[in-house]
């Protein structure tokens, strides 16, 4: 079939060399070749606009072009065909130039012998066809590289920057020019040269491999925090770059923060919320029935006519009812111990109605003999997370028993919350959606403190809470210095 | 006997409940009343009175914190807690702090009348089940000097201060903030329940703490 042959364009002016290069390809590969012969370059552009060649075997000396510029011409016009040159010996030097700007092969027409023409064409094809597949494999990787908004950079062992992608470049502000005599600790925030060293040093021990956050400087002074990877690239043994794929947090990082504070102002707003309501509910209405309940009582002893006297009693059981409901719902809302106690108390408080409520023992030791008088704020989160705990054993733990341990070193106070339960599983505590969980940590956060959870199978859990008590003056003291 | 008692309760409508109480017997005195916690600290100071009525939950200072202070003044003062809370976490602490008895505002008019006679007779009450936790649970740091509730680090602050070491040069001493070291100062005397450097230097000479 024609569709078969390589569809040859030989261009070539001398009409005995245009015969030979036929001759020699009819007659060394008989029927693999379709010849097409031009003897003027511009002819030669007019018909590649009409027809596909695989391959165009050009002759350098032609009538309306010559030399050099006979190649650049055809090769604009047809970048994608393999070009093989057909030259005499003088021409030599310029084959060689025009082979280092995209010729496939040259070729002396005095050495053409049996047989070689017909591989020079295919071997031609062959390698601008792989040439064609790298750069395009080059132009994808290109676009991946600079494409993204990651921020690539690759340094070497002391920190000279090799190469960085154009996201790097735009994001921290550097010419490309600027960026070969930087070095990468121009980059780094001051604050983290530290860090970001002891960094480099592990991992061209080879020891990396966790998530980096660090902190870059633009060159207009500001600050980004970036989390990434690094990574270094060994040759024999020995590491010759490091390269370093970061993503720009510093607006994840803003956003979380925010969502810090909005949850810690949310907290904060339900609790004073809880706080009032349950102070008026206890203060006001529990003083109006208590007094009605004394007068009531009263009432009851001047009166001893029936039916009035038994109305009278009536009503002062129902004020020492309508006074436990009151109660009841202000200690739902916020436990008056942790406004009139100390921290010590209102635990003691919380173990005690824990274990009256739902018949689980629990045991409190406080190793301390008296802890310090902590802020509301510190009162107030300690005290919801052991109540949160409480709760989550209540629920999930199937506990007989629970333990709680308060320990105060002077610098910091540290609660233990053990149950002997089935133990919280991984999956419980990596559930988004254990609000309680959440909760705790946010609570711990806003104190500066540790919150470990551990589950051990059949055996229970443990919370383990530690507070620095050093971030604040103990309000009560305040107040009373001269 | 007249009994003179102090009511200190920032519930009018409730000391006027009991003023009305009181008023039908012929010995029970109401003589001076307190609507805050200051305000009771200061008229308990004052004296002239044999029994207070105090309440836990008042406005800037609580009651168990008025009683401690009066307690460290005159230990032998009479003191009924008349509290809205029935929690015993509330009595053991008035106990222990010097109360001589713990009621709630609830409590039946006659048994509230029975123990304010008992007290002034040098008697005490408190109810049968919080006597027994009482008796079982003695306080932790009973018998052991105040200054046992120091941490090493309190305790060692507290050794410079009454040796007339400034905090500034304190904070030196253990590369601490000036800030830390103030801190400090104020829960050692939080603990030790004083209110000056006086008071600290006269303890730790009586105690000899001073190296």
């Amino acid at each position: 079939m024609d569709d078969d042959r390589i569809q040859v364009l030989l261009i070539e002016d001398n009409p005995t060399d245009a015969l030979f290069v036929r001759d020699e390809l009819m007659h060394t590969a008989e029927g693999q070749f379709t010849v097409t012969h031009i003897q003027r370059l511009s002819h030669a552009l007019e018909r590649l606009q009409l027809q596909h060649f695989d391959v165009a075997l050009l002759d350098l000396s032609l009538p309306d072009c010559d030399g050099f510029e006979t190649f650049q011409r055809l090769s604009n016009a047809a970048g994608n065909i393999p070009i093989v040159l057909l030259t005499s010996r003088i021409d030599e030097p310029l084959a060689l130039r025009a082979l280092k700007t995209g010729a496939q092969d040259y070729l002396m027409k005095e050495r053409i012998i049996d047989g070689v023409l017909p591989r020079v064409i295919r071997y031609a094809i062959e390698r601008k066809l792989s040439q064609q597949a790298l750069r395009e494999s080059e132009v994808r990787l290109h676009d991946l590289f600079d494409g993204t908004s990651d921020l690539i950079q690759s340094i070497a062992a002391d920190g000279r920057i090799f190469f960085v992608n154009r996201a790097w470049q735009e994001r921290l502000g550097y010419s490309e020019e600027e960026i070969i005599a930087l070095n990468i600790f121009d980059v780094i925030h001051p604050d983290q040269h530290e860090y970001f060293r002891t960094c480099l040093q592990r991992h061209l021990a080879d020891k990396g491999g966790e998530i980096v956050e660090t902190a870059f400087q633009t060159k207009d002074g500001r600050t980004i925090t970036v989390e990434g990877n690094v990574a270094a690239h060994f040759e024999d043994g020995k590491a010759v770059a490091v390269r370093g794929i970061f993503r720009d947090v510093t607006k994840r990082n803003e956003m979380m923060a925010k969502l810090q504070t909005l949850t810690t102002h949310l907290q904060n707003v339900r609790e004073e919320e809880r706080t009032s309501i349950s102070r008026e509910i206890h203060d006001e209405l529990g003083s109006m029935l208590t007094v009605m309940k004394m007068e009531l009582g009263w009432l009851a002893k001047k009166i001893d006519a029936n039916p009035m006297h038994e109305r009278i009693l009536l009503l002062h059981q129902l004020s020492a009812e309508a006074l436990g409901v009151t109660r009841r719902i202000s200690q739902n809302l916020r436990p008056s111990v942790l406004d009139n106690l100390r921290l010590d108390g209102a635990i003691e408080w919380l173990a005690h109605e824990f274990e009256q409520r739902l018949g689980i023992s629990c045991r409190l030791t406080v190793n301390a003999m008296r802890l310090p008088r902590l802020d509301d704020r510190h009162n107030t989160n300690v005290f919801r997370i052991i109540q949160e705990t409480l709760t989550n054993v209540a629920r999930h733990a199937h506990a007989t028993a629970v333990e709680i341990e308060v320990n105060e070193t002077g610098d910091h106070i540290t609660i233990e919350i053990r149950d002997n339960g089935i133990g919280i599983s991984k999956q419980q505590l990596l559930n988004l959606k254990s609000f309680g969980i959440a909760g705790m940590y946010e609570r711990i956060k806003q104190l500066n403190g540790v919150l470990k959870i551990t589950g051990v199978p059949s055996q229970g859990s443990t919370v383990q809470l530690r507070i620095p008590l050093f971030d604040f003056v103990p309000p009560a003291q305040m107040e009373n210095r001269p | 006997m007249i009994i003179r008692v102090l009511l200190a309760d920032d519930h009018s409508l409730l000391r006027n409940g009991l003023k009305r109480i009181f008023s039908e017997t012929a010995d029970i005195v109401v003589v001076a009343e307190a609507v805050d916690g200051p305000d009771a600290l200061e008229k308990m100071r004052h004296g002239g009175w044999d029994v207070a009525l105090l309440d836990v939950s008042m406005p800037g200072m609580n009651g168990l914190e008025v009683l401690r202070r009066i307690m460290a003044n005159n230990a032998s003062h009479r003191v009924l807690m008349l509290s809205m809370y029935p929690e015993d976490e509330y009595a053991i602490r008035a106990m222990r702090a010097g109360a001589s008895a713990y009621l709630t505002k609830d409590s039946p008019t006659d048994l509230l009348m029975t123990v304010i006679r008992r007290l002034a007779n040098g008697g005490k009450y408190v109810n049968p089940a919080l006597a027994e936790k009482l008796l079982f649970n003695p306080e932790p740091s009973a018998g052991a000097p105040l200054h046992s509730t120091l941490s090493d680090r309190e305790l060692h602050v507290l050794k410079l201060i009454v040796t007339g070491v400034s905090l500034t040069a304190i904070a030196e001493e253990l590369a601490l903030s000036v800030k830390t070291v103030s801190t400090y100062r104020s829960r050692i005397m939080e603990k030790m329940n004083m209110q000056n450097n006086a008071q600290l230097i006269r303890y730790a000479t009586e105690h000899e703490l001073t190296e």
